[in-house]
């Protein structure tokens, strides 16, 4: 597979995400960040599951967060990048209970979601994943958009609520993550403002090539979103 | 991620060889998943091996937002969707959030 070349604007985006999700956020410091990353990452790379069920950490297992992250965090990490699909409201709510504030449980979303992307390329493609940057050190801003309860998700959504798709929405609440997300999606996927354009392609996939993909993808992840 | 916006007669010939690529490359057999590349670039060429990992890429991120934001789709795509959803019981699934 020598001959396989990363699209620029592909590779700019990755490297921009693997950049974003090791750097100070707006709940998380730099270092809670990277191991929030490193905990997902982990939680793709694990060849022998734990059922979503088990909290990593009763588990016995090592994780690269473990001196970073309380548990609470590391284990919803591990569940949503591994048993996404399992997660439901009452989950959710238990997460606010054991502490995790809706805007940094947002910000944790992003960070594994971006992760996810990085890893499911290098995972398909047979490239080798490049390994996390160094952390940047650096608090939590703390800045966080208005918010309010959204009928179409379960997390607090920038204001105002339900007027867009759930899953544009479904971040807005952590917007510097948000926009990484997108960035990523325009080089993976298709540029925001081509989505209702059902011809477009970038000259090797056609729209209802990248669909079957998406939906063959999907469905092996049980989403039914 | 459920997609409505695919109908079955609008696909490629290389269809079959995007599924299996798609299903090896999220499996757990590494020989099938050199395999299905291996096929994919010499049918398609390697720009096709970096665009279709970049799909794969986009819905591995994409299903941990809808499911870690518990997103739900409006009424009127549920109501859109509905044959889809019984035909291949999409309802069965933890995630349907109806």
């Amino acid at each position: 597979m020598n001959d396989i070349v990363v699209r620029p604007d592909l590779l700019a985006a990755q490297q921009r995400a693997w950049r974003d999700v090791t750097s100070p956020g707006a709940s998380w410091t730099g270092a809670e960040r990277a191991a929030i990353a490193a905990t997902a990452l982990a939680a793709l790379d694990d060849t022998d599951p734990l059922p979503p069920w088990v909290s990593v950490t009763t588990s016995g297992r090592e994780l690269p967060g473990d001196e970073v992250l309380p548990s609470a965090v590391a284990d919803a990490t591990y569940r949503i990048a591994r048993h996404a699909s399992t997660l439901t409201q009452e989950w959710y709510d238990a997460q606010l209970e054991l502490g995790i504030d809706p805007f940094a449980y947002v910000e944790m979303v992003a960070i594994i979601s971006a992760v996810a992307a990085v890893d499911g390329f290098h995972r398909a493609s047979g490239l080798l994943r490049p390994p996390l940057p160094a952390t940047i050190d650096g608090d939590a801003h703390g800045h966080h958009p208005d918010v309010e309860s959204a009928t179409l998700n379960w997390v607090p959504v920038a204001v105002p609520a339900d007027v867009k798709a759930a899953v544009v929405q479904g971040l807005t609440a952590a917007p510097d993550d948000c926009d990484n997300i997108w960035r990523l999606a325009a080089a993976q996927y298709i540029p925001a403002d081509e989505m209702g354009e059902m011809r477009w392609s970038r000259g090797t996939l056609a729209r209802s090539d990248m669909e079957l993909i998406a939906a063959r993808l999907s469905a092996s992840r049980e989403c039914f979103y | 991620m459920f997609r409505a916006s695919i109908s079955a007669g609008d696909t490629s010939p290389d269809q079959a060889l995007l599924e299996e690529f798609v299903d090896a490359v999220v499996g757990e057999d590494p020989d099938r998943a050199d395999e299905a590349r291996g096929l994919l670039v010499d049918r398609l060429g390697p720009d096709w091996l970096v665009d279709a990992s970049a799909v794969v890429a986009n819905f591995e991120m994409m299903t941990r937002l809808a499911d870690g934001t518990g997103a739900r789709m409006i009424p009127q795509r549920l109501e859109a969707a509905a044959s889809i959803i019984d035909e291949f019981n999409l309802a069965a699934f933890p995630s349907a959030r109806l």
